[in-house]
């Protein structure tokens, strides 16, 4: 880590996201995360630049844009472009994928308490559609179940996120990543699949209906793909 | 001991091949190769991999030593799928008459599972998140309970169609594969042309890319602006970070500390420079295969239906269809 920040940062909290080491520090007396995005030496000097400040950009404006529109999501408390870095507010509480797997073990409970979860969280996605911004990292690994409260649900890491000229088609690749990755990482889950698309189209109604179709499409794209070689 | 022989001709590959207890007894392979600007056609390679099979069959027996199959061998796996409908139907045909006539039982095997299994044998890579890129996959993948998962995929073409097509539009040789000559002329490419960047999660969109290169691409060469090899350089530098990016999203997703390559293009020596890169920042261990076993091969199919049988799965005659889409994550890993 770059020395002009050693004194803010807590050496031992370092985590390595997929793209960024991230760090607990406190600022302005505010516990906080400091994330990185550190250049990548696989990839091409000229795009590893290119893509670290695109992300960096990306993921202020993302922030912004889901803040605007009442979707919670870390406030904002220093940028450094040079160097990629970003300090954040601390949203304390588990992942949505630690917290998904912790509710396993209450049986009864913990169906109503995870439909929950997926309501609000489709109704946060739905929300920030209407406004025109696309996440394009939606994993359970990128949401934050503040003091493991599912009501109180933070989206984190818009680094791919995308605003603009954002088409049906766009809003159900979102929901299709987020659809594939909680197969993928949680098993016996589809009850929580259901109930975000619930949450989703309870927001409004009109673009509930064109992003089913456009995702009901996208499923049978993927299915019906040659698988050649 | 369990000695097994496995048939794999999804695709332009035919290849025979006999395991014995995770050793690899024989694997000889015929490959089709597609006249320079056209892709390998069904119909065509059927015919190709009829007139090979048979020959590849008594080659691998030979080699491996097996002068008394019904007594030597204990069953014949095919692929079952995912691939191209004639020429699947040709192995498996070949492999139904020999199960028959050798009175063995016959063992069906999902194409990605061979290759996933294939490259845990070699490798000794032990619970692996899976980088599977070939001409018509591109997954991530990692195990849990009972399923190969599929973390990451493609929302459109695969790499290697991607590739391939690309091979055909600048008109570089089929021979030995398009891929392998892209790779050569990507290390004399010099100037990075900038090429749409996909990422969805952990899934990634190769269709702008080609679309891109066959416009501006190619007017970028007829300008001479840019030569042939750096496009093959900037695009090679770009479909990889892709890759290597959303595979290195699934390791921190699923916190795995081991990624194995399998697959066609995964014998590509930069793809694998840079997911030993991507392996070393994170302190992961990276495991790959060389030719032999990355490309289509026979001895992937027998060793899945290795396992496959060990854990007490094999069907009969009358059931062993093939499919042209069968999901990695379709098959029920009993076996692990
Ligand atoms: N504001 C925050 N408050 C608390 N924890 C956080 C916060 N931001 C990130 N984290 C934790 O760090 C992990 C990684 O963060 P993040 O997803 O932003 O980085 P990344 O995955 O490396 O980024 P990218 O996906 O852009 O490559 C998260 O899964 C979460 O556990
Ligand atoms: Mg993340």
């Amino acid at each position: 880590m770059n020395t002009a920040y050693n004194s803010l940062l807590d050496p031992d909290s370092l985590r390595q996201g997929a793209e960024a080491k991230l760090y607990d520090c406190v600022y302005l007396g505010k516990p906080a995360i400091l994330k990185e995005r550190f250049s990548k030496k696989y990839r091409h000097e000229e795009l590893d630049k290119r893509l670290n400040f695109a992300r960096l950009r990306a993921e202020i404006r993302g922030i912004n844009k889901a803040q605007q529109v009442g979707v919670k999501a870390p406030a904002i408390y220093f940028v450094d472009t040079n160097r990629h870095i970003l300090i954040m507010e601390r949203v304390e509480g588990p992942t949505a994928k630690d917290w998904i797997e912790s509710q396993r073990q209450r049986a009864e409970e913990e169906f109503k308490v995870q439909a929950k979860f997926g309501e609000v969280l489709g109704g946060e996605i739905a929300k920030i559609h209407l406004s025109g911004l696309i996440h394009g990292d939606l994993t359970t690994s990128n949401m934050i179940v503040k003091n493991g409260d599912p009501g109180n649900l933070h989206l984190i890491d818009f680094g791919l996120a995308n605003s603009g000229k954002v088409i049906a088609e766009d809003k159900g690749v979102d929901l299709y990543v987020l659809e594939r990755a909680i197969q993928a990482t949680h098993i016996n889950c589809e009850h929580i699949v259901d109930a975000i698309l619930n949450g989703y189209k309870s927001v409004n109604a009109k673009q509930g209906e064109a992003v089913m179709a456009r995702l009901i499409a996208i499923r049978l794209r993927g299915r019906k793909r040659d698988m050649v070689g | 001991m369990v000695c097994i022989l496995g048939i794999e001709g999804s695709a332009n590959k035919v290849g025979v091949g006999i395991i014995r207890d995770g050793e690899v007894l024989a694997n000889p392979r015929e490959t089709f190769i597609a006249p320079l600007g056209e892709g390998f056609r069904p119909s065509e390679t059927a015919q190709h991999h009829r007139q090979k099979i048979v020959q590849l069959v008594i080659k691998a027996l030979h080699e491996a030593g097996i002068q008394d199959p019904e007594k030597m061998l204990d069953g014949i796996a095919h692929t079952k799928g995912p691939g191209m409908n004639a020429p699947l139907q040709v192995c498996a045909v070949v492999a139904r008459t020999i199960a028959l006539s050798w009175n063995l039982p016959i063992i069906p095997v999902n194409h990605c599972i061979g290759h996933i299994e294939m490259g845990r044998l070699i490798t000794g890579a032990d619970n692996p998140v899976v980088l599977y890129v070939s001409g018509g996959n591109t997954q991530v993948i990692s195990y849990s309970a009972q399923k190969y998962r599929i973390f990451g995929e493609t929302i459109d073409l695969a790499v290697g169609n991607c590739l391939d097509r690309f091979a055909r539009t600048i008109r570089l040789s089929n021979d030995p594969s398009p891929g392998y000559n892209i790779e050569q002329a990507a290390k004399k490419g010099k100037k990075f042309l900038q090429i749409p960047y996909t990422i969805k999660g952990m899934d990634v969109s190769f269709s702008g890319i080609l679309a891109f290169i066959e416009s501006k691409g190619l007017e970028a060469l007829r300008n001479g602006l840019y030569t042939k090899e750096d496009l093959c350089f900037s695009l090679q530098e770009t479909i990889f970070s892709m890759l290597i990016e959303i595979t290195e999203r699934a390791m921190a997703h699923t916190g795995s500390k081991e990624l194995l390559l399998v697959g066609g293009v995964a014998c590509n020596l930069r793809l694998q420079e840079m997911a030993r890169i991507m392996c070393e920042e994170r302190r992961a261990k990276i495991f790959a295969t060389d030719e032999r076993f990355c490309i289509d091969n026979g001895a992937m199919i027998a060793q899945a239906a290795y396992l496959m049988f060990n854990a007490g799965l094999q069907s009969t005659v009358d059931k062993t269809t093939t499919t042209q889409r069968y999901r990695t994550d379709q098959v029920n890993v009993v076996w692990r």
